[in-house]
């Protein structure tokens, strides 16, 4: 039998899925320490500024004359941002002694991720969906490879390569992971006509669909190793979520009237696309945060299924540690 | 019963005729407990409406017909509430019949009071009649079989002041709001359980098996 029945202790408690009290503990010892993405910097904006909400605190984070510097509010508190890169990535942490470098918290993908990141231009307007469900049901939900089928029949399914069993490869690491899915036959089609038409920029000549997830609430999604799209997943409350994404669509012919303009076009098929999947996600999640409260026993995890176990692993050695010890100065 | 303890409540769900042809489903919610009724290959049965693998509600929709299957990943469960469609089993779960019997769907209780069907979110605790009491509950029962067709509105009076001057007799049982026009109409107004949302709510007005115009002379 492959399939994994979870003993306690090997995955988190239900409760946390909808309690103030569980968010409250991931607001201190989550969000308020873990390195966490906050975003792309506009090459082209000086200064430039990120902001970001989660689980109730407010990250900013500025590029000036000086660097990269940024602020967490809690409150009235103000607590000083450590603010490191991997490529274009931009991430951050609650400034604090100890704990890992941002390679180290996002090893081994440090290098992958920046070689991603490459293709962090031409982007398009960052998009917020909202969620009513906890933070984490989306992030178990991004490392499902079982739902294609179901959940998204008409649009993701058909557009990776059908024999999943054979060219689905995951890795592993901790909470971190990669997922590199081969493209269906008619969707590289798709997308080796739009690199024929655009010349896309590319970080890998790889017609797969790949997905590296980065603990506690980051992915970087890519296609046809072009087109990047990195997520956060931002809690709001208990059972409230807003999934933020951006796309970039990196080509190397954007001279022109008429290129810019197929650009356009592409870029607006492509999230629309994406929009569309992820509205297919919405419901599945909204009804796992409804039927979580309603279960008796801890589910069960497929072969395939690991990663979720992975990060609620993850979730409670976070949980577990000590409070962290502020910087003095 | 306290409304701290609704676990062990019954409430009214629906009538068996809401539940006669095969795969059809009634669903409420009591409590943070989503539930279901079902029938399925002719058995109606009660189970938590939340799916064993990964915890979805199962059936979204207040009332319907179709196979008792996740939305997320495509379980599909039997009326013991055993997987019996399980995508990727083969390669992913190989789950045997044991493997199988412990993601059985956690059941609740079903009963019947005449043709009314009442459920619970707990396996155990009072009957259906010692909740209701044996008085209401024999009466509750002789009615629902006097009034066996479902009617309109307009059939059985529009609301409960028809204008007509006859009176309404009104009662309550558990969550149902009675009310008896004797011999020729009987509304039930169904509120949701704690818990649910108001899209649980249900109103079901009933005539006689015949009424006066077709009754044989």
């Amino acid at each position: 039998m492959t399939a994994l029945f979870p003993e306690a202790g090997g995955f988190l408690p239900h409760q946390h899925f909808w309690t103030e009290e569980g968010l409250a503990l991931e607001r201190e010892r989550v969000f308020g320490r873990c390195w966490l993405y906050m975003g792309v910097l506009d090459a082209s904006a000086s200064p430039a500024e990120l902001t970001a909400d989660m689980a109730g605190l407010r990250f900013t984070v500025r590029r000036d004359t000086a660097g990269l510097s940024g602020v967490c509010l809690d409150g009235a508190q103000a607590r000083p941002l450590e603010v490191d890169r991997c490529g274009a990535l931009v991430f951050a942490r609650v400034a604090q002694d100890g704990g890992p470098t941002l390679a180290e918290h996002l090893h081994p993908y440090a290098e992958r991720l920046a070689t991603m990141s490459v293709n962090c231009v031409n982007p398009e307007p960052p998009v917020g969906i909202p969620f009513q469900a906890n933070w984490k049901a989306l992030i178990e939900n991004t490392m499902d490879d079982f739902h294609g089928s179901t959940v998204h029949p008409e649009t993701i399914h058909p557009a990776v390569h059908p024999d999943w069993q054979s060219h689905l490869k995951t890795e592993r690491f901790g909470a971190n992971s990669d997922s590199c899915w081969r493209l269906a036959d008619g969707t590289a089609g798709w997308w080796a006509k739009l690199d024929a038409k655009m010349r896309l920029a590319k970080f890998a000549e790889e017609a797969t669909y790949r997905h590296i997830f980065i603990f506690p609430n980051f992915y970087l999604a890519g296609f046809y190793g072009a087109t990047v799209i990195p997520h956060r997943v931002d809690p709001v409350a208990p059972d409230a979520a807003v999934l933020r994404w951006q796309l970039f669509l990196p080509t190397t012919q954007l001279e022109t009237p008429r290129e810019r303009a197929f650009h356009r076009s592409a870029a607006a098929y492509l999230l629309e696309s994406a929009t569309g999947v992820i509205n297919e996600d919405r419901p599945v999640c909204e009804a796992v945060q409804q039927g979580r409260p309603g279960i008796l026993g801890n589910g069960v995890y497929g072969r395939r299924e690991r990663r979720i176990l992975d990060f609620h692993v993850a979730i409670l050695a976070q949980l577990a540690e000590s409070p962290v010890m502020e910087p003095c100065g | 019963m306290t409304e701290a303890m609704p676990d062990t409540r019954w409430f009214y769900l629906c009538t068996e005729d809401d539940l006669a042809v095969p795969n059809a489903f009634v669903t409420t919610r009591v409590g943070a407990v989503p539930l279901v009724a079902q029938n399925l290959k002719g058995r109606v049965v009660a189970f938590r409406n939340v799916c064993t693998h990964r915890f979805a509600v199962i059936h979204d929709d207040p009332s319907g017909c179709g196979p008792l299957r996740c939305p997320y990943h495509g379980w599909t469960f039997d009326a013991e509430g055993v997987p019996v469609g399980l995508p990727f089993n083969p390669t992913d779960f190989q789950l045997n019949a044991e493997g199988r019997r412990r993601l059985a769907l956690n059941p609740a209780s079903l009963a019947r009071c005449g043709r009314l069907v009442f459920v619970r979110v707990a396996t155990e605790g009072p009957s259906l009649e010692e909740q209701l009491g044996s008085g209401l509950f024999a009466r509750l029962s002789a009615l629902s079989e006097d009034f066996p067709r479902s009617g309109e509105p307009g059939e059985t009076g529009d609301g409960l002041d028809d204008g007509s001057g006859e009176a309404w007799e009104r009662f309550e049982a558990a969550n149902l709001r009675v009310a008896l026009r004797p011999g020729q109409a009987l509304r039930l107004e169904a509120l949701p359980p704690p818990g649910a949302a108001e899209r649980f709510a249900r109103t079901g007005n009933f005539l006689p098996a015949h009424t006066d115009t077709e009754r044989p002379a």
